[in-house]
């Protein structure tokens, strides 16, 4: 029975010269898409082993000097792209992935791709993760808005019923053809992420997608159950669609925008300078002065057992990075908690359960980047430290001016970032499964819900 | 009946039908409020842009005044100051403390459209150091709601107005087809083309008339210093891209197919017009023009940085040679302060060739995109509506230039005083002792000077144009297939 269903829905979409050329654009867009991702993220790849190795090599031969000389020197560190950014980009456009890392400065990342873009490209950007959130349940209400709808309005139903088709099995048929549909069309996607991506997160990633589609199947089959004909059916499911897919995100994103709002880099800037560089930033160095020199015992820092340059700038360091590391983490703060309410608006809207899941697996969130940056500040204040600390070591006069060399320099440790374990970031996309999980678990009831009534009518 | 009189019957049933149909009036009520919605978020965001340049040109001039008030203490001071810390002092003033701003104020049109404003820096710290620096300065905002976008009147127009028009005139002619009516109307004289155009006008006139009453409402009760040639061409931009849209229902209809058919057809050339190609547009502009990588920038930089600091001995004569008028005051032996301004500009040369790359490729990219634009009614209204609101990227780089000029303003101010002062032996008088007073007046600072930025006056037609153009071509083949839709509906019958 179920082969008899999905064989006949077959055999009309291999008739309707429509629907394979949909989808024929459907699967060359995500080709092409995957394609051009693939180059792109493996060229990003590439320039970011080569730079991250010319910048070690420069730190490393700076040659001999001061080490707070090599403090402002400084250093670039940057992000590296999982293999799945090249099917999910997320939001790395629209964020720096590179710090700069120097003395007293914690700045932040630099160069965001989308600034370097033009005005056409919010008009929406060709990737696979758009194709697969937006363009796949376009192409599944396509196919799938009049299977059962056509059948009411042709008065086939009645005589399905009277015939004595069990009406679950004729669901589960019409199910079936749309889901193997859509998993023929993931194949390449699924096929690249397993090759090429760790088995965990590339699994996780198809699930999740497969897990969103069958939701748009589920959703097509029951507004087609649900409407007298096809043009209702269809209509309601475009309206769905776009609600989802184009109207509520904005809205969300722009409500939480409006709910948890971030000051601007003026203000954020101004308070960072006006809260670091204060009288009492001179009065706490200079208790400090103090309290050094009566710890030991003398009455000139000259006469301290080192160099009192090093410690009072690693004093100074150490004094505005417990000013400046809260402001950071509120303004992030804020941005998470815009993450949160975004993601709780999954519950209402399957798009957005997969387009967070999507790019947290993927790595290409606000979530991921927070670690990195977080993860360079560390490195930021470890290297002042080892360089002040080397500083603090050594005396430094006019006449003997103290000059570190390549063996400090190489103290100072590369720097590393790796994206955590995915099942670490499943607890923070928590709402998204769950919401997936419950709209696939309702939409299951609604549709058999709505296939009995179905049946009962025509009986 | 009068054919005349038959038609204005034809448009007062449909306004009826409009205006009883609970569906048609949620939509249009939503359509309407959208667009509230969306000029409430751009004004915001202009809002929140306005309110920081306020913040910064009041931190401005406060600065101004708090060093004149300082001034008197500074001169009597005797206890050690640190040339960094001191407000009266050029070098501090040049590389450290300057408060000194330039600002690109959104125009009160900025309300239509956010554009690339949530994007492109608006205010920039200005200080005497590489241009380059200038990049770390930017709005910090979710990197999510930047890749999503703003809810703005932009976002309604492009994206929700031919829904609404699609959802609404899908089945103009065709239902009266299908159901056997135009039969009846026909022999009444009634044509196919009299009744959907009849249809279209009313059905579009419910939707346009509330929309463009809440625009300009809206935009008035929110800034009442936008022009009024901005309301016209605005109105004129979504009446043009609604006749689009239109002419292409028509053009659909004509088809004689059923009301379902004309809604897939619809529904996929609005998504490949307003999703696909210009998202396929945009792919292909940047494979065929690729922005140089920003990771190699850095490379660039640190490289061109060693280089010059490895000459930096050279750096103050190359400098020099570009001023002469500076030579005569060159001093004996080196000068650090000169020596770090000469450096800055020795590094903005070397970098010039690697920037302009960038600046060329951005220039190509709009370029082509100027051209691409055509190709779809979204990318025309999209680029008519960035320009009304200056939020473009024309506006934009007008404002990069001003800065980078102001940029060398300064340097060069600065650089003329620092001569000066060395010459004077201002920076260390005597051993031991505080520098002298080498900027007593910072109102003395050139400042940037309010960035106007003169529209292409002619240009606003040019989108508008080509969507007439569009519409009127499209419209000569819908008129053809009308003009026989009898034929076409009823084999000939």
């Amino acid at each position: 029975m179920l082969k008899s269903v999905v064989k006949k829905e077959w055999l009309l979409l291999k008739r309707d010269g429509r629907s394979v050329w949909f989808i024929t654009l459907v699967v060359g867009l995500l080709l092409a898409a995957l394609a051009s991702g693939v180059i792109n993220t493996r060229l990003i790849q590439k320039e970011h082993a080569e730079v991250s190795s010319s910048e070690r090599a420069r730190w490393e031969n700076q040659g001999d000097k001061n080490p707070h000389s090599a403090a402002h020197y400084g250093t670039y560190v940057f992000k590296k792209p999982l293999a799945l950014a090249a099917i999910d980009p997320g939001v790395s456009l629209y964020q720096g992935n590179a710090v700069r890392l120097e003395a007293h400065k914690r700045s932040d990342e630099l160069f965001r791709q989308a600034q370097d873009s033009i005005a056409m490209g919010r008009l929406g950007q060709l990737n696979a993760a758009f194709i697969l959130q937006s363009l796949l349940p376009l192409l599944i209400i396509l196919l799938g808005f009049s299977l059962i709808s056509a059948e009411r309005a042709q008065g086939c139903w009645k005589q399905l019923m009277m015939l004595g088709v069990n009406n679950t099995k004729l669901l589960l048929g019409k199910g079936l053809f749309l889901a193997a549909l859509v998993l023929l069309m993931m194949v390449p996607i699924a096929l690249y992420s397993f090759f090429y991506q760790g088995f965990t997160r590339a699994f996780l990633f198809a699930l999740s997608y497969f897990g969103y589609l069958m939701i748009w199947v589920g959703l097509t089959l029951l507004v087609s159950s649900l409407c007298k004909s096809p043009r209702q059916s269809l209509i309601w499911l475009l309206v769905v669609w776009s609600v989802f897919c184009l109207v509520l995100p904005k809205m969300v994103i722009n409500s939480a925008n409006s709910r948890f709002p971030v000051e601007s880099g003026f203000t954020f800037n101004a308070k960072l300078e006006s809260l670091v560089y204060t009288p009492e930033r001179e009065l706490a160095m200079a208790r400090y002065k103090l309290d050094t020199l009566e710890k030991y015992g003398v009455k000139h820092v000259d006469e301290l057992p080192f160099n009192w340059d090093g410690a009072l700038i690693q004093y100074s360091e150490k004094y505005g990075d417990a000013i400046t590391e809260p402001l950071f983490e509120a303004r992030a703060e804020q941005f998470q908690s815009q993450y949160a309410y975004y993601q709780n608006a999954a519950i209402f809207n399957p798009f957005i359960a997969i387009q967070t899941l999507s790019m947290s697996i993927a790595a290409t969130d606000f979530q991921h980047h927070w670690l990195f940056v977080k993860k360079a500040e560390q490195h930021r204040q470890m290297m002042q430290k080892t360089l002040n600390d080397d500083l603090k070591d050594h005396r430094n006069d006019s006449e003997n001016p103290y000059q570190a060399g390549k063996a400090l320099w190489q103290k100072v440790t590369p720097f590393s970032f790796s994206y955590p374990k995915v099942t670490e970031s499943l607890a923070t996309s928590r709402v998204s499964w769950l919401a997936l999980l419950g709209w696939g678990g309702l939409l299951l009831v609604a549709n058999f819900w709505a296939i009995k009534r179905l049946a009962r009518r025509a009986n | 009946m009068n054919v005349g009189r038959f038609n204005h019957s034809i448009i007062k049933y449909e306004l009826l039908r409009c205006v009883r149909d609970k569906s048609i009036i949620t939509l249009i009520a939503l359509l309407s409020l959208f667009a509230m919605l969306g000029i409430y978020n751009a004004w915001q965001h202009s809002e929140n842009q306005l309110n920081a340049i306020a913040l910064a040109s009041n931190a401005q001039q406060q600065a101004i005044a708090e060093s004149a008030a300082q001034l008197a203490a500074r001169q009597s001071r005797s206890a050690p100051i640190s040339w960094w810390q001191d407000v009266h002092d050029l070098r501090g003033q040049a590389f450290y403390l300057m408060v000194n701003y330039a600002a690109k104020s959104p125009l009160p049109e900025s309300a239509i459209a956010v554009g690339q404003a949530d994007i492109y820096p608006y205010l920039f710290r200005m200080l005497v150091n590489n241009k380059q620096q200038l990049a770390e300065q930017y709005d910090y905002q979710n990197p999510l709601l930047l890749k999503l976008g703003q809810f703005d009147l932009a976002f309604v127009l492009i994206y929700l107005l031919p829904l609404v028009l699609i959802a609404i005139n899908h089945n103009v002619l065709a239902y009266e087809h299908h159901s056997g009516q135009f039969k009846i109307l026909a022999l009444q004289g009634e044509t196919g083309i009299s009744l959907s155009v009849h249809q279209l006008i009313a059905r579009a006139m419910c939707v346009l008339l509330p929309l463009v009453l809440t625009v300009i409402a809206t935009l008035y009760y929110f800034n009442r210093d936008i022009q009024f040639n901005s309301y016209l061409i605005l109105v004129g931009a979504i009446v043009c891209y609604a006749l689009f849209w239109m002419v292409l229902i028509l053009l659909c209809v004509s088809f004689a197919r059923p009301a379902t058919f004309n809604a897939a057809v619809l529904m996929s050339s609005w998504l490949c017009l307003v999703v696909i190609i210009p998202a396929a547009l945009t792919s292909f502009i940047e494979f065929s023009h690729p922005t140089p990588s920003r990771i190699e920038y850095i490379d660039t930089l640190r490289a061109s940085t060693d280089k010059v600091n490895h000459d930096a001995s050279k750096a103050l004569s190359n400098y020099l040679e570009d001023h002469p008028e500076l030579r005569e005051n060159e001093p004996a032996k080196g000068s650090y302060v000169l020596t770090r301004v000469a450096k800055i500009d020795a590094l903005e040369r070397a970098m010039k060739p690697t920037d302009d790359a960038f600046t060329e490729t951005l220039i190509s990219q709009q370029a082509l995109a100027q051209q691409f634009r055509f190709l779809t009614p979204a990318t025309l209204l999209q680029t008519s509506l960035n320009r009304i609101s200056g939020n473009d990227l024309a506006r934009h780089q007008a404002f990069m230039s001003a800065v980078s000029s102001h940029h060398q303003t300064l340097r060069e101010f600065f650089m003329a005083q620092m001569f000066v002062a060395v010459n004077q032996s201002a920076f260390s008088p005597c051993a031991g002792c505080n520098a002298e007073v080498t900027l007593a007046d910072l109102s003395l600072v050139p400042q940037f000077k309010p960035f106007l930025y003169e529209r292409e006056k002619d240009a606003w037609y040019v989108e508008l144009i080509a969507l007439l153009l569009l519409s009127v071509a499209m419209l000569c083949v819908a008129f053809r297939r009308l003009f026989q839709f009898e034929k076409f509906a009823y084999g000939g019958a």
